[in-house]
């Protein structure tokens, strides 16, 4: 099927098993958005929408014509605060003051990045916690948390 | 800010402690949270607001919630996080007294998929999904999110709302929550199909709102009682319209932030005596409650509607609430 796609891409770059999904089913739109939700749906016909959005398919184009790409789907914070905790590989761990920069939506600059991690999305960590989506080029960590997500932290 | 004399003529005979009442009014309540188990525990979240130096309270009818003696939660880690979610006391009290129905219908579910895995019973027909239910009005989720917290994640709740610009907000809470297993709809009630019926369903009405005077003093300003009975009007449509789209054996809760009996123990026994619905008695171990008042205004009602509850905002520090549970035979 299509739509699991998405979980290969979930697997293969942050080695997130793909068994872990199976209680929920895939959705997606016209808008390149891919949806988890419940296995089987009440008043579907009327839903004006279902569960939680997990990725978007960048650059126009349905989801499902599109070959899961590292640069064009976009993971998301949502999806990777839940199922982040999964993740093998592709993280960064950031400290406290680099939270705080992050968690207020500001870029973040890393003095090292460890060997092995591809850039693009990737997941971002603090302590044992998954933060949310960032987007790494070289030693830039660009925010990428939704607007409405970001806020001043004081105790973390 | 001043309560109104007519306020005070209604509710005061009601009440076991008036002066305690009154003045909690004019007061507001601690700032209280839920722990989100979707993506933490009660003990964790304590375990790092102490490590801040917050002093929380738990309370004992309901571990995961809890009380900050500092009002800076929102700029910690774990609201950030989605590890809580801040919510007033008494709004945590629909779902939580729809906990036992809502694990029934969990464990029913894991029962009919371990015969579903078993060959001689792989052509019998089950959906084996979990419980279905309706949050009836349900923008902007603080109910919603915390159903699914008690589901699981399992089964399938449909969040409706009438106010798409609300629905934002629902949506919004949801996804923050990590809440995975909603469909969400944009009906008015009183038309929602009548194809798709539902094991249980929570009515938190839309209403006067009187109970939530100690954050919001304005509702006094707005306060009339052409208003209480305008919406206890729309309440009696919304009450039957919720009972006829559960299935028989379901379990349908009607709760208001509103002190009015008009909105309350009225629409209760409105539903009682246009319908088969049982009530039943709600019970919450540790928290102060009062019995459903047994008449108002020179009407009595049916003497089960007693078994509703009433929350007094000096009862428990929090805002003022009303609950009650049916079942549909």
């Amino acid at each position: 099927m299509k739509e699991e796609s998405i979980l290969e891409y979930f697997e293969n770059r942050f080695g997130i098993p793909k068994g872990i999904f199976s209680d929920f089913r895939l959705y997606s739109d016209q808008k390149g958005r891919v949806l988890l939700g419940p296995k089987n749906l009440a008043s579907q016909d009327i839903a004006v929408s279902v569960g939680m959005q997990v990725a978007k398919v960048m650059n126009g184009g349905g989801w499902k014509s599109a070959e899961p790409s590292f640069k064009r789907v976009k993971p998301s914070t949502n999806f990777l605060q839940i199922f982040g905790k999964h993740a093998k590989k592709n993280f960064i761990s950031i400290n406290k003051e680099q939270a705080k920069a992050y968690i207020k939506g500001e870029d973040v600059i890393l003095h090292t990045v460890p060997a092995g991690i591809d850039e693009g999305y990737i997941l971002v960590k603090y302590l044992d916690y998954p933060l949310g989506c960032g987007f790494l080029k070289q030693k830039e960590l660009r925010n990428v948390l939704p607007k409405a997500r970001r806020m001043k932290a004081e105790f973390l | 800010m001043e309560i109104p004399q007519k306020f005070k003529e209604r509710y005061v005979p009601l009440v076991d402690n008036p002066e305690a009442f009154l003045s909690s009014l004019l007061t507001r309540a601690p700032k209280s949270f839920r722990a989100n188990t979707l993506k933490s525990s009660a003990s964790d979240v304590r375990k790092r607001f102490e490590s801040y130096g917050f002093r929380l309270r738990q309370m004992e009818w309901y571990p995961d919630a809890f009380v900050s003696d500092n009002p800076s939660v929102g700029t910690t880690l774990e609201h950030f996080l989605g590890h809580i979610y801040m919510q007033e006391l008494t709004s945590m009290l629909p779902p939580l007294v729809l906990r036992a129905e809502l694990e029934h219908g969990l464990k029913s579910a894991v029962m009919e998929r371990r015969c579903q895995e078993t060959p001689s019973s792989r052509t019998s027909p089950s959906n084996g999904n979990g419980i279905i239910m309706l949050d009836a009005c349900a923008a902007p989720g603080s109910k919603t999110t915390q159903l699914a917290a008690l589901m699981h994640n399992r089964g399938c709740i449909v969040a409706n709302d009438l106010d798409y610009e609300r629905i934002k907000a629902l949506k919004f809470n949801m996804e923050k929550t990590g809440t995975l297993n909603v469909v969400i709809t944009n009906q008015d009630l009183c038309s929602f199909p009548m194809k798709q019926r539902f094991d249980a369903i929570l009515l938190d009405a839309p209403c006067s709102s009187e109970g939530t005077i100690r954050k919001k003093p304005e509702v006094l300003f707005h306060w009339s009682e052409k208003d209480i009975r305008s919406k206890s009007g729309l309440q009696k449509k919304l009450i039957l319209k919720a009972f006829e789209l559960l299935v028989p054996g379901g379990t349908l809760v009607y709760s208001t932030c509103t002190f009015a009996p008009e909105e309350n123990e009225e629409v209760v026994d409105f539903l009682l005596s246009q319908t088969s619905a049982k009530i039943q008695k709600v019970d919450i171990p540790g928290l102060k409650t009062s019995p459903g008042i047994p008449e108002w205004n020179g009407k009595a009602f049916r003497p089960e509607v007693k078994k509703s509850v009433r929350i007094w905002s000096h009862q428990n520090d929090t805002d003022g609430f009303f609950l009650a549970k049916m079942v549909k035979p």
